[in-house]
């Protein structure tokens, strides 16, 4: 019965199907086929043997790992970061769209946007190349802080200062970039609904908090939702660039541990462990996450 | 505790969940099950025919042969050539040989990780050259167990000869070479001669110390004098710079008061770490003064090798730690047109006038750097020990050291006297252009010549008298010597370091900035104890013990 009905179907809109059949190809090939290496975090990975054979060792490398005396540093690290990230980075672009968007000189803006775009392009190595020399004792962020009286440091050597270099290089590096969807979503906004607001006597400020946010909430909290679920994966090659031991301390999250670990150790299932670990942190927020949007809004992403 | 052990088990539920959804996307990779035998098999079967071909062989090998070897391209060659196998040196390598060899390079800077993968991936190129000592865990004994290797004993007589002669004349070669329960496995880069084996230490501005009449330093207190006069007369705002890991190279200044960096044999002959000792105490009292009195570089832990070499040239820094050729040669040749300008190696520091260093960076004659391999994976056995055998032979030691005769060398007087091509080319540095056709100034799989040292090494006479000066020292007896810990030895190892030396590092860099009282010191111990310090002591031991039986 039910195979007669996705007979039917798939005669009406043959194209429709074959359309999306690169995108499920795609998911199975690159997605879910890669999946099964994760069975190594339960294994005593030998190249020799490969993954079949290897021998079963349930779940030691994770005990190993709850076990470690930097288990709750590189935990808290990670979450820290990604919650500041989040709380400092996520509004940025979404503020950086709202003063564009009220911006009438085209020539003005059209060269705000251009050079907040810019930093994307930038390799990251370059970006950290350049961050490392500004933070230098003599570097011009230091030759800058003189000016108030504060003292020269090594900026990069005081583990205090490092998610605030980490998160500001970040949201300088991607404002641009980011806020192109909410000016998208900015001026499919009805101007007859700022001309009614404005009748009523709304100024410029509540005409924003009255109609210019609700008109992209919806994208605002899909874009926050799924931020959220990537929250803990945060790419470790910017900080793996950027730290050194002086910084461990508040440096050292998660994803660098696994490197260290698995890449230069050759401890590949116990790094896979841990990074499975990490994933399935990920999965539980996003759910959580997602759950709460629902509860509190209409927007959700299923 | 209870709600953190509920929070754990309820996350590994859902690891469970999502493994066993994980496991029926799987379904390929079973070639291993029947894989392993036939790579057995094909390692054994070349051994027996062709014994009687010993005696009569010569190069080339005949039969068009093609092999694939993988190894880091040096970056110095990479700014001439984009694959070795461009070189005149692999093209003149492969008409002596008659092989002809595919070269595969990882991406610049990610050696380290282009192996793990390789190795993990489970399919091999034929011919491998990379450090199995130092970054593969367990050692060569592992690799050869986990079927990445293969073990050369029976076939080296008969498919290596000249390798094999150069053991039966260079019995400590041999003993570090073979694992402790006796098995070869690779083609040796081995430094032919003592000043091959030092190449690193301190250098300082000499022109500084003769304005200021002050002696070379041998002494820690000669050190803070001499940095401290760069500071208040020079106007050095770093008088001491250089990159923090550079430290563990020869122990500088911690060798002073009798520990090095890493493991050691002590003078009761135990095996030791230096960075629980006594010794290292005293030591971080020392360079933590220097450090807040701004003798030491304030971003120690952030400068690269250009910062550096900047800060050198540019009068910001009057001492730092350096290899001979890319450090001081490299510093003099771009102070050439500044008469006044000198640099000085000189030796390593000791605690009271008159000692000799106990620690120094002097090489072994083998390491596993530059070293090749033959993998499970290789087809043609014979071809590929013959191929690396051959720069084993006179003429292939002339081939990796000295290049093409008359172009890259002529013979004077029975000297190999390199070209000006190569010492006195107009476009480029010897150390590059070298590189194209010589393998002398890097590495690989050859016995490097002294006679390549006289004449590259010594462009400046200031670097005679460095490595004069460096090689002044203990070493040899305090050194712990090459030895490998069994597999699962290793992986115990290697988990306890990894957490030990995150903390060190971190705790080095708290003590220098202030950031620690050393007072705190015994605890610090005590810490390091915790995490099984001890325990990889004693596995260090037994190996030691295991190489002095070998």
């Amino acid at each position: 019965m039910n195979l007669k009905l996705v007979k039917k179907d798939f005669k009406l809109n043959k194209a429709l199907y074959i359309m999306v059949l690169p995108v499920i190809a795609y998911f199975i090939i690159f997605k879910y086929g890669p999946m099964y290496g994760a069975l190594i975090a339960f294994k005593n990975f030998s190249p020799g043997l490969g993954i079949m054979e290897s021998p079963w060792i349930g779940f030691d490398h994770f005990m190993k790992f709850f076990e470690n005396v930097y288990f709750w540093r590189v935990l808290k690290n990670t979450l820290l970061l990604s919650i500041y990230s989040i709380l400092w980075g996520f509004p940025a672009p979404i503020i950086l769209a709202l003063l564009l968007n009220d911006v009438k000189n085209k020539k003005f803006k059209k060269s705000v946007q251009t050079i907040t775009y810019l930093p994307h392009f930038i390799s990251l190595v370059v970006i950290i190349g350049l961050l490392k020399s500004f933070a230098e004792t003599n570097g011009l962020i230091n030759d800058f802080l003189v000016l108030f009286n504060v003292e020269r440091k090594p900026l990069l050597m005081q583990p205090e200062y490092f998610r605030t270099m980490y998160i500001a290089s970040n949201i300088w590096q991607q404002i641009g970039w980011s806020s192109i969807i909410y000016l998208a979503t900015l001026s499919n906004i009805d101007n007859n609904l700022y001309e009614a607001a404005y009748i009523d006597g709304a100024n410029k400020w509540k005409q924003t908090i009255h109609v210019t946010l609700p008109g992209i909430s919806s994208t605002i909290i899909i874009l926050l939702i799924l931020r959220i679920g990537r929250l803990l994966s945060i790419g470790y090659e910017k900080i793996i660039l950027m730290y050194n031991p002086a910084i461990y301390e508040t440096s050292d999250v998660i994803s660098t541990y696994v490197y260290r670990m698995g890449l230069l150790n050759f401890n590949w299932s116990y790094s896979t462990a841990v990074g499975l670990f990490n994933s399935v942190l990920n999965f539980t927020l996003l759910i959580i996450a997602n759950k709460l949007s629902r509860k509190y809004s209409e927007t959700s992403l299923w | 505790m209870i709600s953190n052990y509920k929070k754990i088990v309820s996350i590994l539920l859902v690891t469970l969940l999502l493994a066993s959804f994980a496991f029926t996307a799987c379904g390929k990779n079973n070639r291993n099950d029947t894989g392993n035998d036939t790579k057995q098999n094909r390692g054994n079967e070349s051994t027996l025919p062709n014994n009687s071909s010993e005696e009569t062989f010569s190069y080339p090998v005949e039969g068009n042969k093609k092999l694939t070897y993988w190894v880091g391209l040096n970056g110095q060659v990479a700014q001439l050539a984009t694959n070795l196998a461009d070189t005149p040196f692999a093209k003149a390598l492969e008409e002596k040989t008659g092989v002809s060899v595919k070269y595969q390079h990882p991406a610049a800077d990610q050696a380290a990780e282009a192996f793990s993968l390789l190795v993990a991936s489970g399919e091999y190129p034929d011919i491998v050259e990379y450090d199995l000592i130092r970054n593969y865990q367990g050692g060569p004994e592992k690799a050869i167990m986990d079927g990445f290797i293969i073990e050369l004993n029976d076939k080296l007589k008969s498919f290596a000869p000249n390798l094999t002669r150069y053991y039966e004349e260079n019995p400590l070669a041999r003993k570090m070479v073979m694992t402790d329960s006796g098995k070869f496995y690779n083609f040796p880069f081995i430094r032919g001669g003592d000043p091959l084996m030092v190449y690193f230490g301190p250098i300082v501005r000499k022109d500084w110390l003769d304005d200021l009449s002050m002696a070379e330093p041998e002494t820690m207190d000669e050190w803070y004098n001499m940095l401290t006069a760069f500071k208040e007369e020079k106007g050095a705002s770093a008088p001491l710079s250089f990159q923090e890991w550079m430290l563990g190279n020869g122990s500088a200044f911690m060798g002073a008061y009798g520990v090095a960096r890493d493991f050691y044999l002590g003078r009761d002959g135990k095996v030791k770490f230096g960075q629980i000792e006594p010794g290292y105490k005293e030591f971080l009292v020392e360079f933590s003064k220097w450090y807040r009195e701004g003798l030491l570089d304030a971003d120690l832990f952030t400068v690269n090798g250009n910062q550096v070499a900047a800060k050198i040239t540019g009068g910001d820094t009057g001492a730092s730690l350096g290899y001979q050729a890319s450090g001081l040669g490299n510093l003099l040749r771009a102070m050439e047109d500044d008469p006044g300008y000198d640099l000085a190696g000189v030796k390593y520091p000791v605690l009271n006038k008159g000692e000799t260093p106990m620690f120094s960076q002097k090489d072994i004659p083998v390491r596993g750097g530059g070293s090749a391999y033959i993998t499970t994976d290789c087809k043609d056995v014979e071809a590929a020990m013959r191929f690396l055998d051959y720069g084993y032979t006179e003429e292939g030691h002339m081939l990796f050291n000295f290049g093409i005769e008359g172009t890259s060398y002529d013979m004077i007087d029975g000297y190999p006297t390199y070209t000006e091509l190569i010492m006195n080319n107009p476009d480029y540095s010897p150390a590059i252009i070298s590189k194209q056709y010589i393998r002398a100034s890097y590495s690989g799989p050859f016995v490097q010549d002294v006679r390549y040292f006289e004449q590259y090494g010594y462009t400046f006479e200031q670097q005679r008298s460095a490595n004069a000066n460096w090689g002044v020292s203990d070493i040899d007896k305090y050194r712990l010597p090459p030895v490998t810990p069994s597999t699962e030895e290793s992986q115990e190892v290697a988990t306890i370091m990894g957490e030990i030396n995150t903390y060190t590092g971190e705790m080095f860099a708290k003590y220098l900035l202030g950031q620690e009282s050393i007072d705190n010191f015994d605890k610090y111990v005590k810490n390091i104890k915790n995490m099984g310090i001890d325990r990889v002591i004693e596995i260090k031991e037994a190996a030691l013990r295991r190489y002095n039986n070998r």
